[in-house]
C-alpha cells in the first residue's frame, strides 16, 4: 500500500474516533454525574474511570472496522478513480498490462488530487445524543438534593453566621508550670493534659469563620471567656484543681469532645536517714563523733539548705530539762534528691552521761509560693548514765501481796493529837492500851514502808554498801534537791523493748549497761544474806514481774525512807511506852521524810490481787425494788447514706426511661459537692457528660453504672425468705410428715 | 395399624370382584387360571407396595462429628456411617446434617453412636437420649470448667462463686466487682476447684467478673459472674433474750438497720424485762411473726403453755434460731433435746475463725488493696447435735459446722453455738455482721413467695427453658425487642436466646425474672457441654436393640405389581383368535 493510501485510511479512522469520543463524553459525564449524585465522590470516580474506558475501547474498535475494503469502497464513490480502486491494492505482479496501465493512472490521480474518504460528521445524530445527556447532567447536578433541605443539629438560631457553623482550625494550649517545678513551657500536644498544680494555661483557638463568642465551659458551671485576637481567641488561667471543659461557640458547644485537665498536686518531699541505721545510738564518750546522714527526695526540687534540729534531754525521771539548737545543712546532689550529712560532737554540744541527744532533720521543697515542709525521723544519741545503785526489788511483789489496812503516818498523828486531847478523861490504863493501840498502827505502817527496803528495817540482812553515803536523816537536803531517779520505762522507744526480747540472754550487766527499757528492779544490788531463800529467784533468776507493781529506788530515796522509817521507830517506841506527846516530833519528822519521798520520786505500790469477796446469791436482788421496772430498748438512730448514686445506679440498670435525666441531675448535684480532686470525681463528671450527650448510648450506661459500683455503700443484709412451696409441695410436705410422724 | 387394615380390606373386595367378574370370562382352562390367579396377586403386590415389610433395623454405629472434632480423631472412630453437625469444623467428605434427629433419620436403624469431639449440644442431647453412647471425651479445655454463680441475694449479703478450673498449673482467680477493682483472689485447690467471696451492694442486676490467671500471671480465662440481689419482702422477728448481752444489742441493731420489724424481750432479773412491753407468746401473735431468735436461757425460762404454743406455731411455718450465749446446765439441754437439738460435747468454750487463718497470697492481698482490719477471732461453744444427720447452717472457714437446723412441720429450728459476733461490728465489719446473719436467718424465716425469679445462665443461641408464671408475660431481650413465648400449662417454655446479656420478664400479675445469656466462646462452654455429653453416657441406659423397625424398599414389590398387572392386561385383552 502506498503511503498516499495509509495516510487516507488514517485520516478515516481518525474521523470515526472523533465521533465516537464526542459522542460518549457526554454520556460519561452523565454517568459520572449520577454517581456522584447517588453515591458521592468515589462511587463518581470509578464510574468516570469506567465509562471513559468504555468510550475508549468503542473508539477503537470502530475504527478498526474501516478497513481495506471499506476504504476501497469509499475511494470508488469518487468518479476520478473510476470504480477501480481496488487495483490500487492488488499486487502488480497478478495485474494483466491494461490493469497496470488503469492502476498507474489512479495511483496519478491520487498523488494529484486529495481524495477525502473521511465520513462526514453525523450532525444531527450526534446532537441528538449530546444535547440530552447534557441536559440530564445539569438536572442531575442541580436536582435539590433532600439532605441540604433537612435542618442538620445545628441551633435554630445562631447569631451571625446563619448556615456555616464555625469550626475549629487550629487549637493550642500552651502550659507554664510554675517555676519552680523547673519543667519547660510548653505547646500541648492535645487540649487534654496533666499538668502540675498551678500551672498557667493559655489557649489559642481558630475557626474557620469567626464566631461571635467562645468560652470554656466547666464542668462545675464555670466558664472562661476566651478574648478575641486578631484571628485567634485566646484565654488564660491557673490551672488550680483537676477539670473537665468543652468548648462552647456562641453558646453552643462546638463537639462532643469533653476536655480533661487533670492537677498533679505537688508532693511533699521525704526525709530518709541513712545513718545511724537505728533510731537509737549508745553514746561511748571514746567514739569519735556521731555521724548523721539524710536523703531527702521531692518530685520537683528539695531546697539546698535543711535544718538539724538538735534536742538535748538532761535529768531523768520527771526533772528533764531540754535544750534545743538548729543547726544548717547544705545538702549535695540533685535537686530531687538531696543528701545531708554532719559529723556532731556530741560533747561538746553539751551531751553528758545519763542525757539524750536528739537530731532530727527538716527540709522544705521549693514549692511556690509556700513551701512544703518534712521532718524526718527522730535519731536519738544516748549516753548510758553511769552505773548506778539502785533500790531493792518489792519483796512484795513475788509474794502475794494481802490486803493490808494501815493507818498512814498524818492518821497517827491525828490520833495521837486526839488521844492527848482526851487525856484528862481517860483512865490510864485505858490510855495506855489506846496509845499502844497507835502503836501498833505505827509498827504496821513501819513495816509497810520497810518493805520498800527489802524487810532491812527488820532485821533484814543489810544490803551491800553503795557507792553513796547514805545519808542521815538530818543531812538530808531538801526534796527539792533531791536528784530524782530514771525511770527508762517511761520515755525509753519501742524498739528498745523489742531488742530486749530477741537477745533474752540474761546477762544483766549487759541490760544495765544498755539501760533497756525493762525493769529488771536492780537485780545486781538485791543479793540477800546467807541464807536468804526468797532471794534465790531474784539473784540467779530474772524476774518479769508486773510493771506497776515493780519497785526501784534510787539510794537518795532509800536514804530518806530510811530516816522516815528511823522516826517511826522512835514515834512507835513511845506510843507504845504510852508517851504519844513525845511519840509527836518524831512521827512529824517521819511523815515530813514520807512528804519528801512522795515529792522526789513516784513509787509504786504493789498492786493487791483481783480476788473479788464471793457473791452471796441469798443476798443477790434481795433488796429494794423501788423503781426498777421494764424499760423500753429507744430505738437505734441511723443515718441512711445518700440514696442519689443508688438511685442512678439502678435507674442506669434498667431500660432508658423518662426518669433518667431527673435522677441524673439529681446526681450531679451531689456529684458537684465532691472534691474535684478526690479519686474518680473527674471520671464520673465526664461519664455523666458523656450521658447526658448521647442518651441513647448503652456502653455510656454501663461505663457510668461501673463507676458508681464504688459509690454505692453496703447495706445491711436482711434475711432472705425461702421461696414457698406450691399448695400441692405444701400438702406432699404436709403428708411426709405424718408418714415420719408414724 | 388401622390404615393398613382398612387397605388389605379394600384390596381383598377388589380382588374378590376382580374374580366375581372374571369368573365368566371368555378364556380357557390355563389362560383363565392364570388370569383368576392374577387377580389376588396383584392386590397382594399392590398392599406390599404400599406398606413394605419392616426390615430389622441394623445400620450399625453412627459417628458423629461435633464441634472440635478433627479428621484424626474420625478416623480413629469405628462405626458405620459418619455425620457431622453444624457445630463441627469444615471436614471433606462428610456429610453434614442440621441436626442428630435429621442424621437418625437418614441414617434409620442406627443402634448406637459414637460421639467425637466436644460433645453433644443441648439440642440434640434428648435425641441421643436412649440409644447406646459412645464417647471419647477429650482433655478439658483449659480454663474454667465449672461455675456455680450466687443465687438471689438481697442487698448487702455475701455471696460465693464456687468453680473449678482445668488445664492450668498453679491457676489463681479473682473475682473483681463491676467497677474493676479486686474483690478476692484465691490459688485454686489441687482439684482446680475454688470458692471467692463477695458481696452484693444494692438492689439490681450487675456482673462481677471472675479472671483465671496462670502461674505467670497471665489471664487465661475471664467470664462474667451475674450477681442479683432484690429487697426481701417485709419480715417481722422477735428477739427474745435470757440476758443483756452485747450480741442482743447488735443483733437488735441489725434486724433494725436492715429494714426487719423487731420487737426485743429481754431479762435483766428478778422479772425486770427490757424491750417491748406488748411481747405475748399465743398462736395468733406466734403466727404474725416470720423469725424468733431466742436464746438457751430465755427458752427455758418460757413456761409449759408458751413453749406449746412455739412449737405448733414452727409447725405452721415460724422459723426459730436458738442461739447459745453460755454453758449449759441440765434443764436446758434437755429443752435443746425436747426441740430436736439434743447436744454433745464438753461445753467448753472454742475459737471460730470465719475468714481462712492465713493469707494465701499475702502479696497479692496487698496489692488488692486489703485495708479492712482483719476478722477477729470469735468464740463458740464447743458442742454438736447428737443427730450428726441434721442439716449444716454455717460452717467456719475451715469448714467445720457452727450452726445447724432441721425442719418441723413447715418451720425450721435452727441452733448456733457462734456467741459473739457483735465483736466482728466492734472492730468495722458491720456489713460482715449483716452478711452473718443474714445468712444464718435466711434458711429458718417463714417461706414467702417469690416475686422475682432468677434462671440458671443459659448460652447464646442454645436452647434453654425459662419459667414464667402468669398469666401475659413481657419478656425483653438485651436489645430492648420483645420475645415471644409459646408456653405450656406451666407457664414454662423454650428460649433460644439470640443476644448476650439480660433477658428480663415482667409478667402482668406483678411478677418478674431475669435470665442471664452468656457468649458460648468460652471454655466454660466447651467443658460444660463435655460434661453434659459424658453425663449422658453414664445415664444412658440401653434400651432393647433395633428399637425402630424401619420400612423396607418398596421398588421390588412396586416392579412385581406392574408385572403382575401387566400380564393380567396381555392376558385379559387377548381375544381368542378363532371365532366362537
Amino acid at each position: 500500500m502506498s503511503a498516499a493510501l495509509v495516510r487516507l485510511l488514517r485520516g478515516a479512522r481518525r474521523r470515526r474516533q472523533a465521533i465516537v469520543w464526542s459522542a460518549g463524553l457526554p454520556l460519561a459525564l452523565l454517568a459520572t454525574a449520577l454517581g456522584w449524585r447517588l453515591g458521592g465522590p468515589q462511587p463518581a470516580f470509578v464510574v468516570a474511570t469506567l465509562t471513559l474506558l468504555g468510550v475508549a475501547a468503542t473508539a477503537v474498535w470502530q475504527a478498526r472496522r474501516i478497513d481495506r475494503r471499506a476504504l476501497i469502497r469509499r475511494l470508488d464513490r469518487h468518479h476520478a478513480l473510476e470504480d477501480s480502486a481496488d487495483l490500487l491494492f492488488a499486487a502488480p505482479a497478478t495485474l494483466g498490462p491494461l490493469q497496470q496501465l488503469q492502476r498507474g493512472r489512479l495511483e496519478q490521480r491520487l498523488a494529484a488530487h486529495a481524495y477525502d474518504v473521511r465520513e462526514p460528521w453525523p450532525w444531527q445524530r450526534l446532537l441528538a445524543i449530546v444535547l440530552p445527556a447534557l441536559a440530564l447532567t445539569a438536572a442531575v447536578l442541580l436536582w435539590p438534593s433532600p439532605s441540604t433541605t433537612r435542618p442538620v443539629a445545628s441551633p435554630p438560631a445562631t447569631a451571625g453566621s446563619a448556615g456555616a457553623r464555625p469550626t475549629l482550625r487550629g487549637a493550642v494550649l500552651h502550659a507554664t508550670p510554675p517555676a519552680y517545678t523547673g519543667l519547660a513551657a510548653a505547646d500541648l500536644p492535645a487540649l487534654d493534659a496533666k499538668l502540675p498544680q498551678g500551672s498557667t494555661l493559655a489557649w489559642t483557638l481558630r475557626f474557620t469563620t469567626p464566631p461571635a463568642s467562645v468560652t470554656l465551659r466547666l464542668h462545675d458551671g464555670g466558664a472562661i471567656a476566651l478574648q478575641r485576637d486578631g484571628d485567634g481567641w485566646r484565654a488564660r488561667t491557673t490551672l488550680q484543681r483537676s477539670l473537665l471543659y468543652r468548648i462552647v461557640v456562641d453558646g453552643a458547644p462546638l463537639d462532643a469532645a469533653l476536655h480533661r485537665l487533670e492537677a498533679v498536686p505537688d508532693r511533699p518531699p521525704q526525709v530518709r536517714v541513712l545513718e545511724p541505721d537505728s533510731s537509737l545510738v549508745q553514746w561511748t564518750p571514746s567514739a569519735q563523733g556521731w555521724t548523721l546522714r539524710f536523703e531527702a527526695s521531692d518530685d520537683h526540687g528539695v531546697a539546698v539548705n535543711a535544718q538539724l534540729r538538735l534536742t538535748l534531754a538532761e535529768g531523768s525521771g520527771e526533772n528533764i530539762s531540754f535544750r534545743e539548737q538548729t543547726l544548717v545543712l547544705a545538702g549535695s546532689g540533685p535537686a530531687t534528691a538531696r543528701r545531708f550529712a554532719r559529723t556532731l560532737q556530741p560533747q561538746a554540744l553539751g551531751l553528758q552521761p545519763g542525757s539524750d541527744l536528739v537530731a532530727q532533720l527538716v527540709v522544705h521543697d521549693n514549692r511556690q509560693p509556700q513551701p512544703q515542709e518534712a521532718r524526718s525521723a527522730s535519731v536519738i544519741l544516748r549516753w548510758p548514765p553511769p552505773e548506778q545503785t539502785r533500790a531493792a526489788d518489792l519483796e512484795g511483789s513475788i509474794k502475794q501481796a494481802m490486803p493490808a489496812y494501815f493507818r498512814s503516818q498524818r492518821q497517827i498523828i491525828i490520833d495521837a493529837e486526839a488521844l492527848l486531847k482526851q487525856k484528862r478523861a481517860l483512865a490510864g490504863e485505858e490510855y495506855l492500851r489506846r496509845s499502844d493501840a497507835i502503836g501498833v498502827d505505827q509498827r504496821l505502817l513501819r513495816l509497810r514502808y520497810g518493805q520498800f527496803l527489802g524487810e532491812e528495817a527488820e532485821g533484814a540482812p543489810e544490803p551491800p554498801p553503795v557507792a553513796d553515803d547514805i545519808p542521815t536523816a538530818d543531812a538530808l537536803p531538801l526534796a527539792d534537791d533531791l536528784p530524782t531517779a530514771d525511770m527508762p520505762t517511761a520515755d525509753a522507744p519501742a524498739p528498745a523493748r523489742g531488742a530486749h526480747h530477741d537477745d533474752d540472754s540474761h546477762d544483766h550487766a549487759a541490760h544495765a549497761g544498755a539501760h533497756d527499757a525493762h525493769d529488771h528492779g536492780g537485780e545486781p544490788d538485791t543479793r540477800g544474806g546467807f541464807g536468804d531463800a526468797g532471794n534465790v529467784l531474784a539473784e540467779f533468776g530474772h524476774t518479769h514481774d508486773h510493771a506497776e507493781a515493780a519497785t526501784l529506788l534510787d539510794p537518795q530515796t532509800r536514804a530518806t525512807l530510811k530516816a522516815a522509817l528511823d522516826q517511826m521507830w522512835q514515834s512507835e517506841g513511845e506510843l507504845r511506852q504510852g508517851h504519844p506527846e513525845r511519840a509527836l516530833p518524831f512521827a512529824y519528822k517521819a511523815l515530813g521524810f514520807i512528804k519528801q519521798v512522795q515529792q522526789a520520786e513516784r513509787i509504786y505500790l504493789a498492786r493487791i490481787g483481783p480476788e473479788l469477796p464471793p457473791i452471796d446469791p441469798a443476798r443477790r436482788m434481795g433488796g429494794k425494788r423501788d423503781g426498777l421496772g421494764d424499760r423500753t430498748l429507744a430505738p437505734a438512730p441511723r443515718t441512711p447514706p445518700d440514696p442519689r448514686a443508688l438511685a442512678l445506679w439502678q435507674a442506669l440498670g434498667d431500660a432508658p426511661g423518662d426518669a433518667d435525666a431527673a435522677t441524673l441531675a439529681a446526681f450531679s448535684t451531689w456529684l458537684s459537692t465532691r472534691d474535684a480532686n478526690a479519686t474518680g470525681t473527674l471520671d464520673l463528671i465526664a461519664a455523666v457528660e458523656t450521658l447526658r450527650a448521647t442518651p441513647e448510648c448503652a456502653s455510656c450506661r454501663q461505663r457510668l453504672r461501673a463507676r458508681l459500683w464504688p459509690l454505692l455503700v453496703r447495706p445491711p443484709a436482711s434475711a432472705q425468705p425461702r421461696a414457698a412451696p406450691t399448695p400441692a409441695g405444701e400438702r406432699y410436705l404436709d403428708a411426709l410428715q405424718r408418714t415420719e410422724a408414724r | 395399624m388401622t390404615t393398613a387394615l382398612l387397605l388389605a380390606g379394600l384390596l381383598a373386595l377388589g380382588a374378590m370382584l376382580a374374580l366375581w367378574r372374571l369368573r365368566h370370562a371368555p378364556a380357557r382352562g390355563s389362560r383363565k387360571a392364570a388370569l383368576l390367579l392374577l387377580q389376588p396377586l396383584c392386590a397382594g403386590l399392590l398392599y406390599l407396595a404400599l406398606m413394605p415389610p419392616s426390615r430389622p433395623g441394623d445400620a450399625g454405629t453412627l459417628v458423629v462429628a461435633t464441634a472440635g472434632s478433627d479428621a484424626a480423631a474420625l478416623a480413629a472412630a469405628a462405626g458405620d456411617a459418619v455425620v457431622a453437625l453444624p457445630e463441627a469444623p469444615p471436614l471433606p467428605g462428610i456429610a453434614r446434617v442440621p441436626d442428630l434427629g435429621t442424621a437418625l433419620r437418614r441414617h434409620p436403624g442406627s443402634r448406637a453412636l459414637r460421639i467425637v469431639g466436644d460433645g453433644l449440644p443441648a439440642r440434640d442431647r434428648d435425641t441421643a437420649a436412649g440409644l447406646p453412647l459412645a464417647f471419647a471425651a477429650p482433655a478439658e479445655h483449659a480454663g474454667l470448667a465449672e461455675l456455680s454463680p450466687p443465687p438471689l441475694l438481697v442487698p448487702g449479703a455475701a455471696f460465693q462463686v464456687a468453680g473449678r478450673v482445668s488445664g492450668i498449673a498453679d491457676a489463681r482467680v479473682e473475682l473483681r466487682d463491676p467497677s474493676g477493682a479486686r474483690v478476692d483472689l484465691q490459688p485454686v485447690g489441687r482439684d482446680g476447684r475454688f470458692a471467692l467471696h463477695g458481696a452484693s451492694r444494692a438492689a439490681g442486676e450487675t456482673l462481677f467478673e471472675l479472671r483465671v490467671a496462670d502461674g505467670a500471671g497471665r489471664e487465661r480465662d475471664h467470664v462474667d459472674v451475674p450477681v442479683v440481689s432484690m429487697a426481701a419482702p417485709a419480715q417481722r422477728v422477735l428477739l427474745l433474750g435470757g440476758a443483756p448481752q452485747p450480741e442482743w444489742k447488735y443483733l437488735r441493731r441489725w434486724a433494725e438497720d436492715a429494714g426487719l420489724q423487731v420487737q426485743a424481750r429481754i431479762a435483766v432479773g428478778g422479772g425486770v424485762q427490757l424491750g417491748d412491753a406488748d411481747v405475748r407468746l399465743d398462736a395468733a401473735s406466734l403466727d404474725q411473726l416470720d423469725l424468733l431468735i431466742v436464746d438457751e436461757r430465755a427458752l427455758t425460762a418460757l413456761s409449759r403453755t408458751q413453749r406449746d404454743a412455739l412449737a405448733a406455731a414452727v409447725e405452721r411455718g415460724l422459723g426459730m434460731l436458738v442461739r447459745l450465749g453460755g454453758p449449759l446446765d441440765g434443764g436446758q439441754r434437755a429443752t435443746l433435746a425436747a426441740l430436736g437439738l439434743a447436744m454433745r460435747g464438753d461445753d467448753g468454750s472454742a475459737p471460730l475463725r470465719l475468714t481462712a487463718a492465713l493469707d494465701p497470697a499475702p502479696a497479692d492481698n496487698a496489692a488488692a488493696g486489703s485495708q479492712a482490719p482483719p476478722w477477729p477471732a470469735l468464740q463458740q461453744r464447743a458442742l454438736h447435735p447428737q443427730d450428726v444427720a441434721l442439716p449444716v447452717l454455717a460452717r467456719d472457714a475451715a469448714g467445720d459446722a457452727y450452726a445447724w437446723w432441721r425442719a418441723q412441720g413447715r418451720g425450721r429450728i435452727g441452733l448456733t453455738t457462734l456467741v459473739d459476733s457483735y465483736r466482728l461490728v466492734l472492730e468495722g465489719h458491720g456489713g460482715d455482721h449483716a452478711a452473718l446473719w443474714s445468712a444464718l436467718a435466711s434458711p429458718l424465716v417463714r417461706a414467702q413467695p417469690r416475686t422475682v425469679t432468677v434462671a440458671a445462665p443459659a448460652w447464646r443461641g442454645e436452647r434453654t427453658t425459662l419459667c414464667a408464671p402468669g398469666k401475659r408475660i413481657d419478656l425483653r431481650a438485651p436489645d430492648g425487642g420483645s420475645v415471644a413465648l409459646l408456653r405450656d400449662d406451666a407457664g414454662c417454655a423454650a428460649l433460644w436466646p439470640r443476644h448476650a446479656g439480660w433477658y428480663r420478664w415482667h409478667a402482668d400479675d406483678g411478677r418478674s425474672g431475669m435470665l442471664f445469656v452468656r457468649d458460648p466462646q468460652q471454655a466454660l462452654h466447651a467443658n460444660a457441654m463435655r460434661a453434659a455429653t459424658l453425663a449422658l453416657v453414664r445415664g444412658a441406659t440401653p434400651t432393647a436393640a433395633a428399637s425402630h423397625p424401619q420400612p423396607g424398599p418398596r421398588w421390588p414389590w412396586w416392579l412385581a405389581f406392574v408385572l403382575a398387572a401387566g400380564c393380567s392386561w396381555w392376558l385379559e385383552r387377548r381375544r381368542p383368535t378363532e371365532p366362537r
